[in-house]
């Protein structure tokens, strides 16, 4: 699966790096997600998927 | 008209109506959808506009005019797409059970429609007190609705001025600090001794609130308002102490009430919000409850209150879909809610009150870790750091002992700051 993150959207809310504090990060200057693992292992889906619909501002997607 | 009589309606005829297009009511709906429910699901909703989520409603709305667009909970495509039946500018105004076999109860609206669905979701949320001393000529702006936020967004960017914010909760709080940067002088008042001060202890309302710009804002607590008089497009305010202040524009933040009032005549058990148990099960058979409407008890906590928090509303709405279709999940996460402050990102996570004690770790650049609690950890605050936001639920989730998370909170704190540019 892959993690798609719409910066534009992102509002920087940090829900995702609550959820899921190993693949989310917020960046210092911009206040905006950063996505530190783009693929994530089959194992770890449901913790992604939560950090996925945990976003107020729907900037995540979750591809496959 | 006659009725076929079956003995259960199978999966594809069953019919959830959601009242209210809320976070509550939206979660709930795109819930039973990712769980595969292949019935009919309708959300019924008073206000025209198609549901839309509220934590920006007092941010980035008010101040950077952001599109409507953003605001929405799920794009317009998707309720088509998910075979969600939306029903907007209807009032519900009755919640019967109904005899027809095979049909549950029947939400009555203020048209004269009737849904009848097998399972009803109450998701009405709340609306916005308003100050009871002030006279009809007052205009005096809420915030709850977008609705709301479009004439408030309207008033402060429109110009500047004096502004007076009735009420130093968060909503308060947060149209202050935009009003502010948008260069409004801010007045803000409060009956109590302290902003926030019955939802979070005093040291950590000083670090919510320690980038407040004093030259913009004025906080007067222990302050009563007897009146606010409006007049060729001034407002008039009166204070207990006899005093006279007139501003430009005010808006009241003095809390919500439950919109319970159309369940009046429903045989429903209500408290403070329809009471529920920890699956969104109410007393009435087929009608469940989530959101700010609704009282649940939470095990992490172990209370039953009435919650006001956007991410229990939208745990609680995804709990009510699955407890549809048979779950027996129950309401079990720690409360979580954020709030932006003067620029300070802040974020709690656990259950607090103004009388645990606290124990404060401050870093650089302004990031500053709060832990909550008296004899165990009970909530633990992050201001500017979502990451120690994260780690805090954690040490909930495993009940550490306090000192534990004390030691490990300088930690964090003393890493992050030698990790400072030179």
């Amino acid at each position: 699966m892959r993690v798609h993150l719409d910066l534009d959207l992102c509002l920087g809310y940090g829900n995702c790096v609550i959820e899921a504090p190993d693949h989310f990060e917020l960046d210092d200057d911009s206040g905006k997600a950063i996505i530190l693992i783009e693929n994530p292992e089959e194992s770890d889906r449901a913790v992604v998927e939560a950090a996925v619909r945990s976003c107020p501002a729907i900037a995540l997607r979750l591809e496959g | 008209m006659t009725q076929e009589i079956s003995p259960l309606p199978d999966v594809t005829s069953r019919h959830v109506a959601i009242v209210g297009a809320s976070l509550a009511g939206i979660a709930a709906a795109e819930e039973l959808r990712s769980a595969g429910f292949t019935g009919r699901v309708t959300v019924i909703d008073a206000e025209p506009d198609l549901p839309y989520d509220r934590p920006p409603l007092s941010k980035q709305f008010l101040t950077s005019g952001l599109a409507e667009e953003r605001l929405l909970l799920k794009p317009e495509d998707w309720y088509s797409e998910a075979d969600v039946r939306l029903e907007l500018g209807e009032r519900a105004v009755g919640l019967t059970p109904t005899a027809a076999p095979g049909e549950s109860v029947t939400v009555e609206l203020e048209s004269g429609r009737r849904i009848e669905a097998d399972d009803v979701v109450v998701a009405t949320g709340g609306r916005a007190i308003e100050i009871p001393v002030a006279s009809d000529e007052a205009a005096i702006h809420t915030l709850r609705t977008v609705s709301d936020a479009r004439a408030l967004q309207q008033a402060l960017t429109s110009s500047t001025g004096e502004l007076l914010v009735v009420g130093a909760g968060f909503i308060g709080l947060e149209v202050t600090s935009a009003a502010a940067a948008l260069g409004w002088q801010v007045t803000v008042v409060d009956r109590a001794a302290a902003p926030l001060c019955r939802v979070l202890p005093a040291d950590v309302v000083s670090l919510c609130l320690a980038d407040l710009p004093g030259d913009r804002v004025e906080l007067i607590c222990n302050a009563d308002l007897r009146s606010i008089e409006g007049a060729e497009g001034r407002l008039t305010a009166e204070f207990a102490d006899g005093s006279l202040r007139a501003f430009d524009e005010v808006v009241a933040g003095i809390g919500m009430v439950p919109n319970l009032e159309w369940l009046r005549s429903a045989p429903v058990e209500i408290g403070d919000g329809i009471v529920c148990d920890g699956t969104g099960r109410t007393s009435m058979p087929h009608v469940w409850a989530a959101g700010d409407v609704s009282r649940w008890p939470n095990t992490a906590t172990g209370l039953q209150i009435r919650t006001e928090q956007w991410q229990s509303a939208r745990e609680q709405g995804r709990i009510v879909g699955r407890s549809l279709l048979g779950s027996r999940e129950v309401w079990s996460t720690p409360p979580y809610f954020w709030t932006e402050l003067f620029g300070r990102r802040v974020q709690v996570v656990g259950a607090c009150d103004a009388t645990m004690s606290v124990r404060v770790v401050t870093g650089e650049r302004q990031r500053a870790i709060a832990l909550v609690g008296d004899d165990a950890l009970r909530a633990v605050v992050a201001i500017g750091n979502p990451r120690w936001a994260a780690l805090g639920r954690r040490w909930l989730t495993e009940a550490i002992e306090l000192e534990d998370a004390a030691h490990q909170a300088q930690e964090l704190v003393s890493a992050a700051t030698t990790k400072q540019p030179q």
